[in-house]
């Protein structure tokens, strides 16, 4: 296990590198130039080449790319372009912090819906009950959030005018309201289609007989036999959906006017503002494979018959 | 005595039966069995049968659109749908003639989400095309190829896989937008080439461990020893007994290319809408979110019908998915 470990955080700053020279050459190679569009069409060609200097922006590309994973390494990500004088760190920390709040508070109403449905269609396997809860979350997870935000908005903000249609003003707001509901309808569905399988399989097993028969009442076979070992799948759910509701809060925060990552992502792909996002995309590629390793990490932790190399 | 020939009388008429009933019956293969699961399957049928009529609105869309989707009617912007009537001034109606009303310009909303079925349609499956040829070569190749090509091809898709999605759309579409390629069918081309270029690491996954767990079965075996070369192994051997999984994969990657799609449109990077009658192409239901999004209190309908559409769509090629995948893998259930 340890091995794996030394071999998978050898594996992240490749993979990262990787990562990162492809976004720098695609900012630095496409077309638009960023300090053009910085000083607006109509700057002399004298200014630009001084603040092309000044960012450093002439210099070979890989003696670019190693100054910056250089600063990097040193926790400095360089400025923004359109907001100048703000550091990148700082810009998106304040960002993430907003978008962490969002998908943590919908990923845990998800787990706290998902998770006791699971158990229910499962004990009730093949009733009309656990009929409807399979056949509504699944209908419910293959609407993508990208067309249920503008519906939900138009029918509680225009039509009814019970919530506001965007913004933010922290998670105890009711702007907050429609985005988490939104957001944790796919981790809910997902939870209680896990749960229910994990659980049909466990309650299949000879030791839940064994317990039953052996008098315990119904409540502890369930949660203490039969849940804690249908934990093991669910864990690599969590970390998944955790890793994936970065981009998924991507397009819910820009339909909704959330300042979340997403926002500042698109935000400063339109003004070509490159330092912004290499960073971006280098945290969300690594809160990726992070989770990943972490997800091997804990199923093996969790069910000891599970080796891994 | 009797009963001894009773018995030997029965016999061959048991055989007889034997023979009619299973023996003689045609063969039934894997996939006409697979085929008679799916349908019995209700709610996949139903989702087949939605995704046929959204092909044969892209294909048929200039027969069935009551107006050109980009004849403006200048008298007529942000009419509300048909059934919405305005009592104090008529002219500002639902008439039949725009059924779900009109745009800003004056143009009708029904005719336009029409026409923006054939972009959702053409890039569900012609990016899926590319990524079934990339996927299958690199997941093939890795999984029955040596084990350092497999290494590398692996390590390779990590570092693809480890790329956001969306995020990776978002910024080759924006730096390539306005260079040659991007110009390309009013952008359609780059459009596909984005969507395939992160996405085929998933099915290169998927064939690569299907293979792998296919090579050491005893038919390979088999049939290496009766001389079948790597090209007939991989391609009449491997292949074929993998497609099952691979049949699911596709149908759950197209909704996925659809919404991409459709969100990219939203962020002005999808298709540009074109305003030549003869185009093929004319706009998408991403364009339209967009453009509905200003209007919301206006006209909601710009708004609502292609978001009703995506989702439509979505969930139907999922329900086909779900029914796939039991048709194939009956042990799923």
């Amino acid at each position: 296990m340890f091995a794996f470990l030394i071999k998978r955080l050898l594996w992240l700053p490749i993979l990262l590198n990787a990562v990162g020279i492809i976004t720098f050459a695609l900012g630095l190679y496409g077309p638009g130039d960023p300090v053009e569009v910085m000083l607006g069409p109509r700057s002399n060609p004298e200014a630009v080449a001084r603040v092309r200097r000044e960012l450093g922006l002439d210099r070979p590309f890989f003696e670019q790319y190693v100054l910056y994973v250089d600063r990097a390494l040193h926790g400095d990500f360089g400025e923004s372009l359109k907001y100048r004088g703000q550091p990148v760190g700082e810009l998106i920390t304040k960002r993430l912090w907003v978008s962490l709040q969002l998908n943590l508070a919908s990923l845990a109403l998800g787990m706290a819906l998902g998770i006791p449905l699971g158990i229910l269609a499962a004990v009730r396997h093949n009733s009309w009950m656990d009929f409807l809860i399979v056949a509504v979350l699944v209908a419910i997870i293959s609407l993508p959030s990208f067309t249920i935000t503008p519906i939900l908005s138009y029918i509680f903000a225009v039509q009814l005018k019970v919530l506001p249609a965007g913004g933010w003003e922290g998670l105890l707001s009711k702007k907050a309201i429609l985005p988490v509901i939104i957001l944790s309808v796919g981790p809910a569905a997902v939870f209680m289609r896990q749960t229910r399988a994990s659980m049909l399989e466990v309650l299949g097993q000879d030791y839940v007989r064994t317990a039953r028969a052996k008098g315990l009442s119904s409540r502890v076979v369930l949660m203490e036999h039969a849940f804690r070992n249908a934990l093991i799948p669910l864990s690599t759910i969590f970390g998944l959906i955790l890793a994936g509701s970065v981009t998924g809060s991507f397009v819910v925060e820009n339909l909704l006017a959330i300042p979340g990552i997403g926002a500042l992502g698109v935000d400063s792909l339109f003004s070509r503002d490159y330092p912004v996002i290499i960073a971006l995309t280098l945290i969300i590629a690594s809160s990726y494979v992070l989770a990943n390793t972490l997800i091997d990490l804990t199923y093996q932790y969790l069910d000891p018959r599970i080796r891994i190399h | 005595m009797a009963v001894t020939t009773q018995t030997q009388a029965k016999v061959p008429s048991g055989m007889a039966l034997l023979e009619d009933q299973f023996i003689k019956r045609p063969p039934r293969s894997l996939w006409s069995d697979a085929w008679r699961r799916l349908r019995n399957n209700t709610a996949a049928m139903a989702g087949l049968v939605v995704i046929i009529i959204f092909l044969l609105l892209a294909i048929f869309a200039p027969l069935l659109s009551p107006h050109n989707p980009v004849e403006f009617f200048p008298n007529n912007t942000y009419r509300p749908p048909f059934w919405v009537q305005n009592g104090v001034n008529p002219a500002a109606g639902g008439i039949a003639s725009f059924p779900l009303g009109t745009d800003s310009l004056g143009a009708d909303v029904f005719s336009r989400t029409i026409y923006g079925a054939r972009v959702s349609m053409v890039v569900g499956f012609i990016p899926m095309l590319i990524i079934l040829i990339v996927g299958l070569v690199i997941g093939v190749a890795a999984g029955y190829g040596s084990s350092r090509l497999d290494n590398l091809l692996m390590r390779f898709t990590d570092i693809v896989y480890a790329f956001p999605d969306l995020l990776f759309f978002i910024i080759v579409m924006v730096a390539l937008r306005d260079s040659w390629i991007g110009q390309l069918l009013n952008g359609l081309v780059l459009l596909f080439v984005a969507l395939a270029i992160v996405t085929w690491v998933g099915l290169a996954r998927l064939v690569r461990g299907q293979v792998l767990s296919l090579k050491e079965k005893e038919f390979v075996e088999a049939a290496r020893m009766v001389g079948a070369g790597n090209m007939r192994i991989m391609f009449r051997h491997l292949l074929p007994n993998s497609l099952g999984p691979i049949i699911v994969f596709t149908a759950f990657r197209i909704p996925n290319l659809i919404i991409s799609e459709a969100i990219l449109g939203y962020l002005g990077l999808g298709l540009r809408p074109s305003i030549n009658a003869h185009d093929i192409f004319i706009t998408s239901w991403g364009a339209l979110l967009l453009e509905g999004q200003t209007a919301i209190n206006a006209q909601p309908w710009i708004l609502l019908a292609p978001a009703i559409c995506v989702s439509l769509i979505v969930l139907a090629f999922n329900f086909l998915g779900d029914g796939l995948r039991d048709a194939l893998d009956p042990r799923s259930k």
